[in-house]
């Protein structure tokens, strides 16, 4: 018994002890690389380089449960198909019918007004429907972070859909 | 010396170890070659997760594929193939926990696994893939033999 359990733990030693010199390889050819190559990336990246995929800023879903209780902002459902759900109030404005789809609810949704775009939670579409927001003179354009996915996680309210429980 | 490495009788547990092995091992040194050439591509497709911090991102995109790439030599070659198998086995980890998270949220995201351009969307396939590397991984962990590696070969050389 003893004897098993010995072995166990040599192996664990062993496997830990070859993993740190693995480690400690892998970051030494890491940094010789990252040192030869002349087109070599940044240690630090630029948080905006990363956030100008997004056409833009995100806000948080915990920040637009804020807006959504404080009635501050309006909401948009950029999503193309839904399963039914949506963000109570939100105003549905698909990329494909973004024209039309803004024509009708013009008489809502002002230029000055607060909005809170969201899709189902990747932000492509989101970022995509805040570009032409944008270029139609929207300024206050945010992206729900997460999307609806991330909104139903955080207990926020879904109108109709599969969400009857919330 | 490939005489004496040809002489080793094999059973069929020390086959599997060394399918086991050479399988892992190839998949890792094949996924991180791609991310080795092009870091800032890899850099973005961990980002589309929304994992990982953004300090953390290029030191991140940097070291992981290097790990990959020594990981999955030393599992071919039979070097210090316990600690191979562990970093496997920990990034097989890693990856599965990733991929469920991004199937939880419903990202749409391609994972970034062997071509960070395009590549194959974050699917159940991809979380079945990768638990049964996790599962090959600790096999050469836990053997006791170490057929047709360097060290086994070191070995019994030196007896």
């Amino acid at each position: 018994m003893t004897r098993r359990h010995d072995e166990g733990s040599r192996i664990w030693i062993t496997a830990v002890r070859e993993a740190l010199l693995i480690g400690g390889a892998s970051v030494g050819l890491a940094a010789a690389t990252w040192v030869a190559r002349p087109d070599r990336l940044p240690l630090r990246a630029q948080a905006e380089i990363y956030e100008l995929e997004l056409a833009a800023p995100i806000v948080p879903v915990t920040e637009a449960l804020a807006h959504f209780t404080a009635g501050t902002h309006l909401f948009v459902d950029v999503r193309e198909e839904t399963d039914g759900g949506e963000i109570p109030g939100a105003f549905r404005v698909r990329s494909s019918t973004f024209d039309t789809d803004l024509a009708e609810v013009r008489d809502f949704l002002y230029p000055e007004d607060n909005l809170v775009l969201y899709d189902g939670g990747v932000m492509q579409a989101a970022s995509a429907a805040a570009a032409r927001f944008q270029e139609r003179g929207y300024a206050n354009v945010v992206i729900l972070q997460g999307g609806l996915t991330a909104w139903r996680t955080a207990g926020g309210q879904v109108a109709g859909g599969a969400d009857h429980a919330h | 010396m490939p005489t004496d490495l040809c002489r080793q009788r094999l059973g069929w547990f020390d086959i599997l170890v060394l399918a086991c092995r050479l399988a892992v091992g190839a998949t890792l040194i094949w996924a991180s070659i791609d991310k080795i050439v092009h870091p800032a591509a890899f850099a973005e497709a961990i980002h589309h997760y929304r994992l990982t911090p953004i300090v953390l991102l290029h030191p991140f995109a940097l070291l992981l594929p290097m790990v990959e790439l020594v990981a999955g030599a030393a599992l071919i070659v039979g070097v210090a193939r316990r600690g191979a198998a562990l970093i496997a086995a920990f990034l097989m980890v890693v990856f599965v926990a990733a991929i469920a998270s991004a199937l939880a949220r419903d990202l749409d995201i391609s994972c970034g696994c062997f071509n960070t351009e395009g590549g194959h969307k974050v699917g159940l396939d991809l979380l079945w893939r990768d638990v049964l590397l996790l599962l090959a991984a600790v096999v050469p962990l836990l053997a006791r033999r170490d057929p047709l590696s360097l060290t086994a070969l070191k070995r019994r050389h030196r007896d």
